[in-house]
């Protein structure tokens, strides 16, 4: 699969906007969609943090977040991207499906450049996941 | 980022507006009685300047000023604020403004564009601003604009002081990203 372009544009719609220069943050509110790339989110709440020189290093999204990426859904209530990582980190029941698998955890790390996500369960959660036997001519798995 | 210097240009909005700006250097207008108003002005050329320096310069086609109302009309107004500092001129034009001194309020409208020399440009149809409360507002479309960016909404609320940006609805952005500053080089 091609690399994730963390330098493609990126279009953010939502209902309202607030930034503050004295935080450095621009907060989308109200059905957010965000797309970059291959990379589609959605929420409540998009905030992005900017630093000296305006660059966009981090984003975080939050409110039934859900995160699309070709076949890849991942879902939570909390996502940081962070573009220099190329990663994303879900947290708040975080779950990542791939057509009829699945995985979740406590906090999800997906790894844009790759096919990749590592799942980490925690006191509260454990990992779960679950994966439906291929059949010899596609033997793909959402997580390894 | 466009929004931080759509703040920077509302503060010296406001920093002119709120002035009691003594006209430093005559404004090169001629002047005549006027129909309802009590002064029609043309061909306005204001500078206001500060120890020998620029603040800002105020050009317009023509304007009329209502002396009971205390109210200011201008006509094709050309707006520059000289940056300090190391930051750049800021320039606001406009179809039309009227200035209420007794509201301290300004009103731009017709064309409102407002752009700096770094390629920021903020265009709406009508733009407000409230001295009092030290906010520029607009319930119409806005657009602001730079080499990186591009963001449209309807409804914008700047909160000078705070240095706090609002648009109301139908927000809709795209940037530019580019490579992080680390990774160059």
């Amino acid at each position: 699969a091609d690399a994730f372009n963390r330098d493609a544009p990126l279009e953010i719609t939502s209902d309202r906007l607030e930034a503050d220069d004295v935080s450095k943050t621009v907060v989308f509110i109200g059905h957010v969609v965000g797309r970059q790339d291959d990379l589609t989110i959605h929420a409540g709440r998009l905030t992005v943090h900017y630093r000296q020189g305006r660059q966009i290093r981090t984003i975080v999204a939050e409110e039934d977040v859900r995160i699309i990426q070709g076949e890849r859904v991942a879902t939570g209530q909390k996502a940081v991207f962070d573009r220099q990582e190329a990663t994303i980190v879900l947290t708040g029941d975080p779950r990542v499906n791939q057509g009829k698998d699945f995985v979740a955890g406590e906090r999800i790390t997906v790894f844009l450049d790759e096919k990749r996500s590592l799942v980490e369960g925690g006191e509260k959660e454990r990992v779960r996941a679950l994966f439906h036997p291929r059949s010899k001519d596609n033997g793909q798995n959402p997580a390894r | 980022m466009l929004l931080v210097a759509f703040v920077v240009l509302a503060v010296l909005l406001a920093f002119v507006v709120g002035r009691r700006y003594q006209p430093v250097e005559e404004a090169i207008t001629t002047a005549q009685p006027a129909g309802d108003a009590d002064l029609s002005l043309d061909n306005i050329d204001y500078t206001e300047t500060r120890n020998g320096r620029a603040v800002w310069r105020l050009r317009a086609v023509g304007g009329s000023h209502d002396l009971q109302a205390g109210v200011t009309r201008l006509r094709q107004v050309d707006l520059v604020f000289y940056g300090r500092e190391g930051r750049g001129d800021l320039r606001l034009t406009a179809d039309r403004g009227v200035w209420d001194s007794r509201s301290g309020r300004l009103e731009a409208f017709g064309h409102v564009r407002a752009s700096d020399d770094r390629g920021y440009v903020l265009t709406s149809e009508r733009m407000f601003y409230d001295q009092n409360r030290r906010l520029v507002w607009t319930d119409g479309p806005v657009r602001l604009t730079s080499t990186a960016m591009e963001v449209r909404g309807r409804g914008l609320r700047l909160f000078v002081d705070q240095r706090r940006l609002r648009l109301l609805s139908d927000v809709w952005s795209r940037w530019q990203l580019g490579p992080l500053a680390e990774e160059r080089g």
